[in-house]
């Protein structure tokens, strides 16, 4: 409380054993997304759905042996980043 | 998967709704899902614990004494779990409860439930409460299968946060429970609505049509509501949304205030503080708060309820409507944040799926379908089992122990909340946004802000606000043993995974070793610790054994009693020339003792006793059973071959040297 708040620089300064962002430049790129749902890029919403669910059968935890959900969860943000970009 | 099922034997996973005010279960049995009514026949049971000068009272036992016992008669316990003490609902519901919640005094700050039986005070955790319930909810299911259950799905609130739901499982572990799942109570009445649906539409053309239902679930303590997209065999949870703190009881209190202020101006005095008092109104307010659904009006009659002064009070439908309005309209802002989660337009949305028992206030209803222009709204399922049942279907898809269409299905739930880490600044920096599918995980890489820091800290919040100081502090992790260089040099890559249960877990890894064990975690999330589970565990055994007791004393009563019933029964029927005086009266002469023992002694006899006392009724009734069959039956007769492992009354067995039982011989009254 005693530094004034307005103050830019104080917004940022780091306390002693604060954990900092990596800025990793690395960007995923959409087109793996159909890839991993089985599609070819450009994709229908009616199809991207229909895959997710079909998929999702298949390799969720509670159906299938790999217990961590890997595959699962690429599948899921896959599907969901197809859904933001396609509105569906 | 499936579980060490005993001696071979198919084994049985239920489901339980652990709710506010009152608790359900289910088992998938044959093809189908059966609810279990408990030893009162009831379908549903109280969510209720109490302790007398003698015993501890769970379910309807608890509830039907409640008015002469306020202050150890514990309710409400999921109002209190996962909270800390200082909680400003805490500390609001405090001032209602009739029972004692005080501070563990630790820095978590837990709440604790304190009870006096056989005169000691007792503390209780909320987990605690809640396993004994659901130790209740195990033996009805037990009673109606016949064997051990262990697995269990147990139901949530969509909208419980982590810790709720972390102590939700802990009560399961408490209560012996090998937790399969933690569901979502709207996800679980789903299940319910997409079965009935199925089964009507007779699986004509099942295909890929896509549905979009929205689940109002607004039970005693609790509200939800969530927007799912069922497919065939797959339900997909768009969003959901909800109040972890809101439902019937609330009106009931709403109520119970209007009806003191009332009290007060007709009689000038103030029943508050008289507990009984309360109790006695609140169980009337609730009830009719019930009536009040079908009808317009009510009395609410209370005779004598302070100072010798009679309550009487008639309320109408508007009255009530009025006083609780605000609630009802508070219930539909969750509704359209929900809509506008899923993104889909209200047009969409094909059936309102109405769940839990304050969905059937009218004023409800009639809100929620004009929110949705006029829509008929879906009551086809039973809105108090719906979720027992979805949770019961569940149990059995985990555990591989359904049909075959039942094990087809999928449940794709999501998180409720955004779960994120303070950043520079208190700034919330969201890692998993709500609404996201389960299970999930995200990775952030970290580093250190100063030259040779060889720990960080990473404090977890959850909640929709951009700063952490109006989010949800869950707890801090910290990361120690980061080789000491540079700062921004070491590569920490640290994963937040959500499971199916919506619970998170961090893991992390230096990313320059690739060593998993080279970082060590301390989860400072403020739940019970493994080795409070572990004893709260021994003292519910503890417990076990003492109601074991309890019931085996009553099992011994109830034996000798059925045993004298029988005997006076058969001794009328028996043809009197078959039976010497001297035995009959020597028969009705032992049986006039045991009355007048059992009437001085019923109810502080132990189980041995009981059983002793039936032991010399029955070498007395044996004697005469023995000659009369020497009498009656053929010499070879006598020689017929006893099935395996039975012995003969000689051997302490029930048999005749005949092979006949002698139960048999004693014809049952009914």
């Amino acid at each position: 409380k005693t530094e004034a708040p307005s103050r830019e620089k104080a917004k940022f300064k780091f306390e002693p054993g604060q954990a900092r962002a990596f800025v990793d430049p690395c960007e995923e790129v959409p087109k793996e997304y159909y890839q991993t749902l089985g599609l070819q890029p450009g994709a229908s919403n009616q199809e991207v759905r229909r895959a997710y669910r079909q998929l999702a059968l298949k390799c969720h935890p509670d159906k299938s042996k790999e217990l961590e959900g890997t595959r699962f969860k690429e599948l899921t943000a896959a599907y969901k980043a197809l859904c933001d970009l396609h509105d569906c | 998967m499936p579980d060490g099922a005993d001696d071979g034997k198919k084994s049985y996973s239920m489901g339980i709704d652990l709710g506010t005010t009152y608790s359900c279960v289910g088992i998938f049995k044959d093809g189908e899902v059966q609810i279990i009514a408990n030893d009162q026949g009831n379908r549903t049971t109280p969510s209720y614990v109490a302790w007398t000068d003698k015993e501890r009272l769970l379910g309807d036992a608890a509830k039907n004494q409640v008015a002469s016992n306020p202050t150890n008669t514990v309710f409400d316990a999921k109002r209190l779990i996962g909270r800390t003490f200082q909680d400003p609902i805490v500390q609001a519901d405090l001032k209602l409860w009739p029972f004692r919640v005080v501070s563990d005094g630790s820095p978590d700050d837990k709440p604790l439930i304190e009870v006096m039986y056989q005169d000691v005070a007792k503390k209780f955790h909320p987990e605690e409460i809640s396993s004994m319930i659901l130790t209740k909810m195990k033996l009805t299911a037990e009673a109606f299968v016949g064997q051990r259950v262990r697995n269990a799905v147990i139901t949530v609130p969509a909208y419980f946060n982590d810790s709720q739901r972390q102590a939700t499982k802990d009560a399961g572990e408490i209560a012996g429970l090998n937790v399969l799942r933690i569901v979502n109570e709207p996800t679980a009445a789903a299940i319910a609505y997409g079965l009935d649906t199925k089964s009507k539409e007779k699986k004509t053309k099942s295909g890929e049509k896509e549905t979009n239902i929205l689940v109002f679930d607004m039970g005693g303590g609790t509200f939800d509501v969530s927007i799912l997209t069922i497919t065939d065999t797959v339900f997909e949870v768009k969003a959901t949304a909800g109040d972890p703190h809101l439902g019937g009881e609330d009106f009931d209190n709403r109520m119970l205030s209007y009806c003191i202020s009332e009290f007060r101006r007709k009689h000038k005095s103030d029943p508050t503080r008289n507990q009984r008092a309360i109790r006695r109104l609140r169980t009337q307010c609730e009830r009719a708060k019930r009536q009040l659904s079908t009808q317009t009006s009510v009395t609410i009659e209370v005779d004598s309820l302070h100072e010798g002064q009679d309550f009487n009070l008639r309320l109408s439908r508007a009255k009530f409507e009025e006083l609780c309005m605000d609630y009802f309209k508070k219930a539909m802002e969750p509704v359209s944040q929900c809509l506008g989660d899923s993104g889909l337009p209200k047009s969409q949305i094909s059936d309102v799926v109405l769940v839990g028992g304050s969905t059937r206030i009218p004023k409800v209803q009639e809100l929620i379908s004009s929110f949705f222009n006029g829509k008929q709204l879906c009551k086809e399922i039973n809105p108090d089992e719906a979720v027992a049942y979805g949770a019961a279907v569940q149990a059995a898809i985990v555990s591989g122990t359904g049909t075959e269409e039942v094990e087809n299905m999928l449940l794709l739930d999501v998180a409720p909340l955004s779960l994120g880490i303070e950043m520079a600044g208190g700034m919330m920096q969201k890692l998993i946004e709500r609404n996201s599918t389960i299970p999930t995980n995200k990775s952030q890489d970290f580093t250190t802000a100063e030259d040779y820091q060889d720990y960080v800290e990473i404090k977890v919040y959850e909640g929709e606000r951009a700063m952490v100081k109006d989010n949800n502090y869950l707890g801090k992790f910290v990361l120690t043993g980061i080789p000491k260089t540079l700062r921004g040099v070491p590569k920490i890559k640290v994963t937040f995974n959500v499971d199916s249960n919506g619970i998170l877990e961090v893991t992390a890894e230096d990313m320059k070793t690739h060593r998993k064990g080279e970082i060590q975690i301390t989860n400072e999330k403020g739940r019970l610790s493994q080795r409070d589970i572990e004893r709260m565990l021994q003292d519910a055994e503890a417990h076990k054994e003492e109601d074991d007791l309890a019931r085996g004393e009553m099992m011994a009563r109830e034996s000798i009693t059925v045993y004298m019933r029988r005997t006076r029964k058969a001794l009328e029927d028996i043809d009197s020339e078959k039976i010497l005086k001297r035995d009959r009266e020597r028969l009705e002469k032992k049986m006039e003792e045991v009355d007048l023992w059992l009437d001085e002694h019923s109810n502080k006899a132990t189980k041995e006793e009981f059983e002793a006392k039936q032991r010399e009724l029955e070498s007395a009734m044996n004697t005469i059973m023995l000659k009369i069959n020497r009498s009656e039956s053929d010499f070879w007769e006598q020689q017929a071959i006893l099935p395996e492992n039975e012995k003969t009354i000689e051997q302490g067995g029930y048999f005749l040297d005949s092979g006949l039982d002698i139960r048999d011989l004693i014809e049952d009254p009914d």
